[in-house]
């Protein structure tokens, strides 16, 4: 290394180390948050298989697969996740920015390592207080971006969500068109 | 990646590529100081946005390259901007006299790089890059186009067209002579 570079480095690591290291905190601590988040998804999901059983008499007319609620919030079955398109279409239909996506095979170990520049924000939705159903609140969900619910449709105990600006959605879980 | 280890990885890309980074500038500036602030903000920038870096999408020497190119791009546009309205611009730190000859010595080697350059500079813009990206600065055609942000495909059609135009260029040279 000549003088140069190695004052350039000391410069560099002086003035702006720190803020590459503080990227690196906030960085991990945004996966972490993620993954609590699908870690959450997971238990719910897990909880709704259990119960599933109970509840399956039939699939239930498309216009009773979400229910709405005055706050504008849409709440969702467990057992109904795996209706993608009907679901889908009605996300669109009330404008919520919201997709429910099937994960593909080769797409489950690739998934955990997405690319989250596209990222903008955590995962805004809550469980219903029976833990068998999804509520989507959509004034959570920051203007431009696009809620995923990405699962596994022969392990509904995998799920993977998150939010992403709408024209970055990965690429292995751009399947359907969100809403607004 | 653990904290501390982010920026032993950026010191690593920094010590790999800084050379080659002070060059690409060193063919374009003939002054020490704006070769050691070009280097410096590019450097900057990538440290800045060292969040953003995917190794997946290419190495980090493309990474680097297209960074100095935005540096040097928004380097001119400043310098007209400054033209225009009489000032200096002032440099962001004084080089000592061993790193001034550093620099100069490192201007100076470039000088046979400048003056294909120059010979270049008939070619499109893209063009003149893609054949310095790949035979002066030793890039492959494939981190070449992520430098330049290029499918592969129009990188090979580049280098393709530019190496005709600098052979029709050669012949005419030698049939002038």
């Amino acid at each position: 290394m000549s003088r140069f570079e190695d004052n350039l480095w000391a410069e560099l690591e002086r003035d702006h180390g720190p803020a590459l290291v503080q990227q690196s905190v906030n960085r991990r601590r945004a996966n972490a948050g993620r993954w609590v988040a699908a870690a959450a998804a997971v238990a719910i999901l897990l909880t709704g298989a259990m119960i599933a059983p109970d509840y399956l008499g039939g699939a239930p007319p498309s216009d009773a697969l979400l229910d709405s609620d005055q706050d504008g919030s849409v709440t969702l079955k467990i057992q109904d996740i795996g209706r993608y398109d009907e679901v889908n279409a009605m996300l669109r239909e009330r404008g919520i920015p919201a997709v429910m996506v099937p994960l593909r095979q080769d797409c489950a170990d690739e998934v955990p390592q997405l690319d989250d520049t596209g990222r903008i924000g955590m995962i805004p939705w809550g469980a219903g207080s029976d833990s068998t159903k999804l509520v989507i609140v959509p004034s959570r969900i920051r203007q431009g971006a696009t809620l995923v619910f990405a699962t596994d449709q022969k392990n509904f105990g995998t799920v993977v969500s998150g939010l992403y600006a709408r024209d970055r959605l990965p690429n292995c879980l751009l399947r359907v068109e969100a809403g607004r | 990646m653990r904290d501390h280890e982010v920026l032993a990885a950026f010191e690593r890309i920094y010590r790999a590529d800084v050379g080659a980074i002070t060059r690409f500038f060193a063919r374009r500036c003939a002054e020490p100081q704006v070769v050691a602030d070009l280097t410096a903000d590019t450097f900057v920038r990538a440290m800045t946005s060292f969040a953003t870096f995917d190794a997946r999408r290419g190495t980090a020497t493309s990474w680097l390259y297209g960074i100095a190119r935005h540096t040097f791009a928004a380097h001119l546009e400043r310098s007209a901007r400054i033209r225009d309205v009489a000032l200096k611009a002032g440099g962001r730190r004084e080089l000592d006299g061993d790193e001034l000859a550093e620099l100069e010595a490192r201007i100076d080697a470039e000088r046979s790089s400048r003056a294909l350059l120059a010979r270049l500079a008939e070619l499109p813009e893209l063009e003149r890059e893609a054949v310095e990206l790949v035979h002066l600065c030793g890039l492959s055609p494939k981190e070449a186009a992520e430098a330049l942000g290029v499918p592969r495909g129009a990188m090979r059609t580049r280098l393709y067209r530019a190496t005709a135009r600098l052979r029709a260029v050669v012949d005419d040279e030698v049939e002038a002579r």
